[in-house]
């Protein structure tokens, strides 16, 4: 049998899916005491170019709609087969009378746990992208945001729907091809509109049916919403033409004063529009904003600029900038809710030197499974790159989007659904399958996604529910069925199916089963999850309390020590890795906000809470990879040891790619060394993390930034705020030994938390 | 009886020839010129025309228009006197006291007319000579005293030292004489206005558009041709170089257009919400029309195609003023608006309240008050932005002109009527649109104006009449000044007259903004006899003018009141100044019996017939409410000589013309045959008639007229073949269809509203619009001139 790890690499491989824990106790009670609970991160599409393209429809279980799949029991002489989570035994729909034990529908086949349909009893149906456009920007960052926007076109499938909203003291939609004339509906900047009103206001019909794909009549067209939005391919001249004579906000602006800004209506307007036309249909809202909404619902700030944007300062103390907050909150979560509801992406692509609200309008993007982009500025490739990268395509050129999709689990009765965390709003779906206990967004079984591409990952918990041990029969095993039904791109319903099973294990007779099953990435990030899904709502401290007391906790179940003495601490090797997870973790700026603006801590966040495991890894725990004349390069310890004088470090925040040169290193490069053909070698060490940052920064989504550094100058500081703090001002006594550097702080090193955390763990007090 | 006349041309109109009253053969001569050639003589010697029984002439009506009766003044107030075009009283000779004038029972009141006259003296100098106390402009009638150093003003009898330069022209830089300065010698002058004058700097022409594009506009064609009108005329459109144009377009949305220069097309802007309307653009929806010439065509071009198939059809009229008035906001200007329904959407939206069901009864005629105050509001606060409001309805349905129309009241506006306008079904109302909006776009117009008329210590000028907000006790504030409208004012005698000087004095003082930028004042003086002899009083009467008073006073008795109350005012007054007049000279008189009246007056009891079968006042269901209420604003506005023609339509037989009438004269004049009274006697069954109101031209063929006419003129072989109604009339190489032409074309140019042609013949459908207009003859619910005549001499006793 192959280990733990390769196990878990190849279900994450085929199913997208990796368990906290790879066996499963088979009681309530020892469920509770593995203190980091039975959970999985899921990514639903997670690329299979390998998978056939299945056409017809799955099949249900009679009795508890779970699908048809490889770990079903089947009678091929009575046509029969019983359902793993209910054991429902069902008949095969007659169509699939000849099936054999040669001759096994793909769903059957064990190699296809996770399957795709594509579904040809619904409607096909284009996805509509709507472009919601701030006006009030320099005119740099205009002329970049145009050119962006009309590269974008290109980028869409033909058939997609597009509109244009652009805003700032008013709103103006966009009627996309009007002879003679170019025209746009206005909106007063300092109202809501519901989607009512929106009708209302453009004579739309709503109710019509959502056009095909394919279909001869311009779609919308019957209920008037074709003006608005159309075919990528019909009005892209047209769209272009608009998109290049917008110019900059015309009203005049004081030079004490924010332009106004409108964001809040505009964007009521754009969720009021798809919601009145294309309810329940792939939907996309850009927002590109360059500055906070500063008037009307949803304000942020004034247009004042003596009136500074609200800080996480502002936010504890309650300082007057931060009174509009809860307002502004309310109202994009409400928006939020309305998208999210009728299938409605929205994203944010906000580029400014100062904050922009990010804080206050996260829902939008957080609800619908929409991105967040921060920038300074629409004219930098992190924008334009990381904008182009928005409309990557798959293996088959097909747009990297799903749209207004529901995920939906199922289990078997020993174990029931806590939540969900990701990017989603719950799908109100009750059932026996529904906990009591909640964690993250519980009470329901199935979630709205209304985007999401490859790399999206949930985070689902569980509860074993089951009381007595005695009722699993050896050999059982726990299955898990996450069905994620979505629009492609190209327009097509599709259901994805993916099954999965774990080992049940008596826990007072199998521990260690249970503990080599354990998996400390997945588990650190679910936990980041958790503790990040708390601190939205939660003091800080209170978060970092109960991390702490759940990693005590952890460590002394699965430690083996004798009591009171920490110098006798052992973790299992499943779990070495996972205090210095959980130590990197606390000093994040997932859960540390005060270094960052209250937008960033949102961006941040946004981000832990739809990657995957590897990226969220890299957010929690950045890498570090060392250069050098001595040897090829390596990882190193993300520690202030590492840092030496003839190394180049590269770093990988996930949101920031650093190239740090040591003392020697910087001066070399600096006296031109390696313009000289004898140094070629020098030449070429400065050149391979540069070559291996490009990577990354090629693929990523959004772009890092990208820093440049050596050792000593401003930008170091970037560096050194997140090593592992072993050598500071405080213990000097490591200064001057080889290697290391030691750094300015008062945080507790990696060294000094592992000690407190044996001696809590050993501790019988505790 | 039918004799060849003359006829003086009008001041600002071709030569129409009319048979002469008292001198045959000579045309009146325009403006400031000296009046009929009356023996010069003093207010005593004003002479008296024969006294007469109105019920032995039933053929009462002259066979050619009146001419204004001329104050009797001595030279030099008579050659300098102001033209009757500008100025005209119902009194020629003013009682030197309130008692005097009402024991003539006579309404006293002043015409003017401000800015129509063409070619006035302009004055360009650096003192502008006022009297100190009454702001009076120095004028011709004034007295020099002391060699010349002192001047006494001639209204308030003030004297002043003259100004140490007023004999010295700066411009020439050289001594000038009296006798030569302008103001000393026309009773019309214009000054430039020197900064003092000024509030702020002159203001650019604005021309804002709000054209309705409800489907019905559009089916109609009234947008398109709004559209291709304005288009015609954008280079000719009044202003300068600082022109300045703006579109909003309306459904049940709004529609801005930004018309900046450098943009490829206009952007149009839809603000679809009317609960609080805003502006979607803070510049660029008003754009300088010579830069933006080119987009503004562009615009106007694809306008029509833009809204080709639009189904809206609801009307946002109230909200697209209000846009209009935020769109003006502080520079002012003036907002044409073209209206094809019925407002329905957001303020001042209104109901269609005429109802079958009540017409003639007091009910109907409360719908004659405007249903919602918006309008009349909207108006009063637009001018005091300086924005002057027209309009232009063409709704075939009620409209509610009544209220539609109080937004150009106060804006010193006026309301165009162009009741079924449809392309398809009514090419020559096209026209008639076609012609009157290349007009009013194209004539001079006078901005951010005021007008004051100033009198003679003595008396005072109490009620006003025309479109305009009266600013301060005195002060017309008139946004826009269109040189189409009047007023008139309702004087009473205060004090006792005559005790410095023989005369009365008026002046009438407009300030406005030319649309070439300057500031102008343009002053017109009228010098009037006093009289103490009653019988003066009445040979003095104007009784044209009278008539035109009393019609307004009318129409404000009928708004105020009820509709009644004003049919009753008009039938009184004739019994009360025939009463009065009997009391004083009929004894007197040769005639001892019947209902004797004065030369002067004897056209009166058929001119307050005329007025009780108006559609402004006529018991009848034959006029529509917005007929009337139409009727009431023209009665308002439209100057003297336009309302003349309004009140007592010509008519005029064509088939029996002399052979030398219609054909111009060599000075190119149009000699025209006598005037009938307009009653079926003067209709022959054998022949062809024309009839015109100023507004409407009919031609009334009788089916017995001479075939080889009814060839001539119309083209057809015969009676038969003449369709029931023609609204064109052919042109034809023939003696009979060149002087219909010419008679057409000159009654056309006489009136700045286009005359419709109805070719009507017996069976046409549309006889009723000729037929009701034979005012002499009795309907069921009037009566006919001699009935009336007879209950007037009745009530006179
Ligand atoms: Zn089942
Ligand atoms: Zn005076």
């Amino acid at each position: 049998m192959a280990t733990y790890e390769e196990f878990i690499h190849a279900s994450e491989d085929t199913d997208g899916v990796r368990f906290s824990w790879n066996v499963i106790p088979t009681s309530r009670i020892e469920a509770t005491r593995l203190v980091v609970p039975v959970s999985a991160l899921f990514t639903p599409l997670k690329e299979r170019p390998d998978l056939p393209p299945i056409c017809y429809e799955p099949v249900e279980c009679n009795k508890c709609r779970a699908i048809l799949n490889p770990f079903c029991t089947i009678d091929i002489r009575s046509k029969l087969w019983v359902c793993v989570f209910c054991q429902q035994r069902n008949m095969f729909p007659a169509h699939y009378k000849s099936i054999s034990e040669t001759n096994l529908p793909a769903e059957l086949i064990h190699q296809f746990s996770t399957i795709e349909y594509t579904l040809s009893r619904q409607a096909s149906v284009p996805p509509v992208f709507l472009f919601v456009m701030d006006l009030c920007m320099d005119e740099e960052d205009l002329q970049a945001l145009k050119e962006s926007l009309v590269m974008s076109l290109s980028l869409l499938p033909p058939h997609a729907l597009v509109g244009l909203i652009t805003f700032g003291t008013t709103v103006q939609l966009h009627e996309l091809s009007c002879e003679g004339c170019s025209k746009s509906y206005v909106f007063r900047g300092t109202k809501e509109f519901s989607a009512k009103d929106i009708q209302d206001l453009l004579q739309l019909t709503p109710g019509a049916a959502a056009p095909r794909v394919g279909d001869k009549r311009q779609p919308g067209q019957n209920f008037g919403a074709n003006k608005f939005l159309q075919p990528v391919q019909d009005c892209d001249m047209s769209l272009t033409d608009i998109i290049e004579e917008l110019q900059r906000d015309p009203w005049p602006v004081a030079g004490d004063k924010r332009p106004l800004r409108s964001t809040g209506a505009a964007l009521s307007v754009a969720v009021g529009l798809l919601e009145a036309t294309y309810p329940n249909t792939g939907g996309r809202v850009m927002l590109f904003m360059g500055g906070p909404p500063t008037q009307g619902p949803g304000l942020v700030t004034t247009n004042e600029l003596k009136d500074t944007i609200r800080t996480h300062h502002d936010i504890m103390k309650d300082n007057a900038s931060a009174k509009f907050i809860k307002k502004a909150a309310k109202y994009y979560e409400a928006l939020a809710r309305r998208a999210a509801g009728n299938g409605h992406v929205v994203d944010i692509y906000a580029c400014a030197f100062d904050q922009t609200g990010l804080h206050e309008m996260k829902y939008l993007s957080n609800y619908t499974g929409g991105h967040i982009v921060m920038g300074d500025s629409f004219n930098t490739s992190l924008f334009k790159q990381t904008f182009q990268r928005v409309f990557s395509k798959d293996y088959r050129g097909e747009l990297n989007m799903a749209f207004n999709a529901t995920l939906e689990v199922k289990t078997q009765p020993e174990i029931k659904v806590c939540g969900t965390i990701g990017p989603c709003i719950s799908a109100q779906r009750k059932g026996a399958g529904v906990s009591e206990q909640e964690i993250g967004i519980g009470g329901t079984t199935a979630w709205k996604v209304c985007g999401l591409d490859t790399s999206t990952t949930f985070a689902s918990f569980f509860e074993v529910v089951n009381q007595n041990p005695a009722t699993i029969a050896q050999g059982q095993r726990a299955h898990f069925q996450f069905i994620t039904h979505y629009q492609h791109p190209s327009g097509q319903m599709r259901l994805r199916v993916t099954t999965v099973a774990r080992n049940w294990a008596d826990m007072a007779s199998n521990l260690p089963s249970i503990a080599a099953g354990f998996d400390q990435e997945a588990a650190a990030v679910l936990m980041a999850r958790v503790a990040v899904f708390r601190a939205e709502t939660d003091d800080g401290p209170d978060v970092l309390r109960w991390l702490d007391r759940m990693l005590i906790r952890l460590c002394q179940k699965f430690g083996d020590y004798r009591k009171d003495d920490p110098s006798s601490f052992q973790l299992l090797q499943a779990f070495q890795l996972y205090p210095q997870f959980m130590f990197h973790l606390r000093r994040s700026q997932f859960l540390q906000v005060f270094n960052n603006s209250p937008d960033e801590t949102s961006y941040y966040r946004h981000k832990l809470n739809r990657e995957d495991t590897l990226n969220s890894l890299i957010m929690i725990q950045p890498t570090l990879t060392a250069y050098s004349f001595n040897g090829p390069p390596t990882p190193v310890l993300l520690d202030t040891s590492s840092i030496s004088a003839d190394r180049i470090l590269l770093m990988d925040t996930f949101f920031q790619i650093l190239i740090f040169h040591g003392e020697t290193i910087a001066q070399w490069r600096k006296a031109r060394y390696h313009e000289q053909p004898q140094y070629e070698n020098f030449r070429q060490l400065l050149q391979a993390p540069r070559d291996d940052a490009a990577e990354i920064l090629q693929t990523r989504f959004p772009m890092p930034r990208y820093v440049d550094c050596d050792q000593g100058g401003s930008q170091a500081r970037f560096l050194l705020s997140k090593v592992n703090p072993s050598q500071t001002h405080n213990n000097t006594y490591s200064y001057g030994q080889e290697g290391g550097a030691p750094v300015l702080t008062d945080d507790v090193s990696l060294q000094v938390f592992m000690e407190h955390l044996k001696k809590l763990a050993v501790s019988s007090s505790s | 009886m039918v004799q060849p006349g003359m006829v003086q041309p009008g001041m600002s109109q071709p030569g129409m020839v009319q048979p002469g009253m008292s001198q045959p053969g000579m045309a009146q001569p325009g403006m400031a010129q000296p009046g009929p050639g009356r023996t010069t003589s003093s207010s005593s010697l004003v002479q008296q025309g024969p006294v007469l029984n109105l019920l032995e002439h039933r053929r009462i009506l002259p066979t050619a228009p009146l001419r204004p009766p001329r104050p009797s003044l001595p030279d030099p107030h008579r050659t300098r006197n102001c033209s009757a075009k500008i100025m005209r009283s119902t009194i020629n000779a003013v009682p030197e006291s309130g008692s005097l004038l009402s024991k003539s029972r006579l309404p006293f009141g002043l015409h003017v007319f401000p800015f129509g006259a063409e070619n006035v003296p302009v004055i360009e100098s650096t003192v502008i000579t006022r009297c100190r106390v009454c702001r009076t402009y120095i004028n011709p009638f004034v007295t020099f005293l002391s060699q010349g150093r002192r001047w006494r003003c001639n209204m308030c009898f003030r004297v002043h030292e003259v100004p140490p330069d007023f004999d010295f022209d700066p411009i020439q830089r050289e001594h000038i004489e009296r006798s030569d300065r302008l103001e000393l010698n026309r009773a019309t002058v214009e000054y430039i206005a020197p900064s003092e004058y000024m509030v702020r700097a002159p203001q650019p022409c604005v021309h804002l558009f709000l054209i309705d594009v409800s489907s019905v506009a559009v089916t109609t064609g009234m947008l398109e041709t709004t559209c291709q009108v304005i288009l015609e005329q954008l280079d000719s459109i009044a202003g300068d170089s600082r022109t300045r144009v703006g579109f909003l377009t309306y459904d049940r949305h709004l529609h801005f257009y930004n018309l900046e220069a450098s943009l490829a097309q206009p952007q149009m802007l839809v603000v679809s919400d009317l609960s609080e309307v805003f502006l979607p653009c803070p510049n660029d929806l008003i754009v300088n029309l010579g830069e933006s010439r080119d987009i503004v065509q562009q615009l106007l071009e694809s306008l029509p195609g833009m809204f080709a198939g639009n189904t809206a059809s609801e009307s946002c009229l109230g909200p697209a003023l209000k846009a209009a008035r935020e769109l003006l906001g502080t520079v002012g200007g003036r907002i044409l608006v073209f209206q094809s329904i019925l407002p329905t959407l957001g303020d001042g939206a209104l109901t269609a309240r005429e109802d079958r069901a009540i017409r003639n009864t007091p009910k109907e005629y409360a719908l004659l008050q405007p249903a919602t105050d918006f309008y009349k509001q909207y108006s009063v606060d637009a001018s005091r932005a300086q924005i002057g409001v027209d309009m232009f309805l063409f709704s075939g349905q009620y409209t509610d002109l009544a209220t539609l129309s109080q937004a150009t009241k106060f804006s010193a506006g006026t309301t165009y009527f162009y009741p079924g306008f449809d392309v398809k079904t009514m090419p020559e109302m096209v026209i008639k649109f076609q012609k009157e909006l290349a007009h009013v776009l194209t004539r001079p117009i006078g901005l951010e104006a005021v007008m004051r008329v100033r009198c003679s210590k003595g008396l005072t000028m109490h009620t006003f009449h025309g479109h305009f907000f009266v600013r301060s006790t005195d002060l017309l504030a008139l946004p826009n000044v269109s040189p189409d409208n009047g007023f008139s004012f309702q004087i009473s005698v205060d004090e006792k007259l005559g005790e410095h000087a023989p005369f009365v004095y008026f002046q009438s003082a407009l300030l406005y903004t030319s649309s070439s930028g300057e500031r102008r004042i343009r002053v017109h003086t009228l010098a009037l006899p006093i009289t103490t002899s009653l019988s003066t009083v009445y040979a003095s009467a104007d009784q044209q003018a009278i008539a035109s008073l009393l019609a307004k006073m009318a129409v404000d008795r009928a708004l105020n009141g009820r509709i009644t109350d004003a049919r009753e005012a008009l039938s009184n007054f004739a019994i009360d100044v025939f009463k009065a007049y009997k009391q004083d000279f009929g004894t007197k008189s040769a005639i001892s019996s019947g209902l004797t009246s004065p030369d002067s007056l004897k056209l009166i009891p058929l001119y307050m017939l005329a007025l009780l079968k108006h559609p402004a006042f006529a018991q009848s269901t034959q006029y529509s409410l917005d007929e009337r209420a139409y009727a009431m604003m023209l009665l308002k506005i439209l100057p003297m000589w336009e309302i003349n023609d309004y009140l007592y339509p010509r008519l005029y037989s064509l088939d029996d013309m002399a052979p030398a009438m219609a054909l111009k004269d060599e000075q190119g004049r149009l000699p025209m045959p006598p005037l009938l009274q307009l009653s079926s006697e003067s209709l022959r069954k054998n022949g062809l008639f024309l009839l015109t109101t100023g507004q409407a031209i009919f031609l009334w063929v009788a089916p017995l007229l001479d075939p080889a006419l009814i060839r001539d003129a119309f083209g057809v072989p015969s009676y038969e073949a003449l369709p029931d109604t023609m609204m064109k009339l052919p042109e034809l190489d023939t003696l009979m269809s060149t002087k219909l032409q010419n008679i057409i074309q000159g009654l056309r140019k006489s009136h700045h509203r286009y005359q419709l042609v109805y070719i009507l013949k017996e069976s046409s459908p549309h006889r009723h619009l000729f037929m009701r207009l034979l005012l002499d003859d009795r309907t069921d619910s009037s009566m006919a001139y001699y009935e009336f005549l007879s209950h007037v001499n009745t009530a006179v006793g």
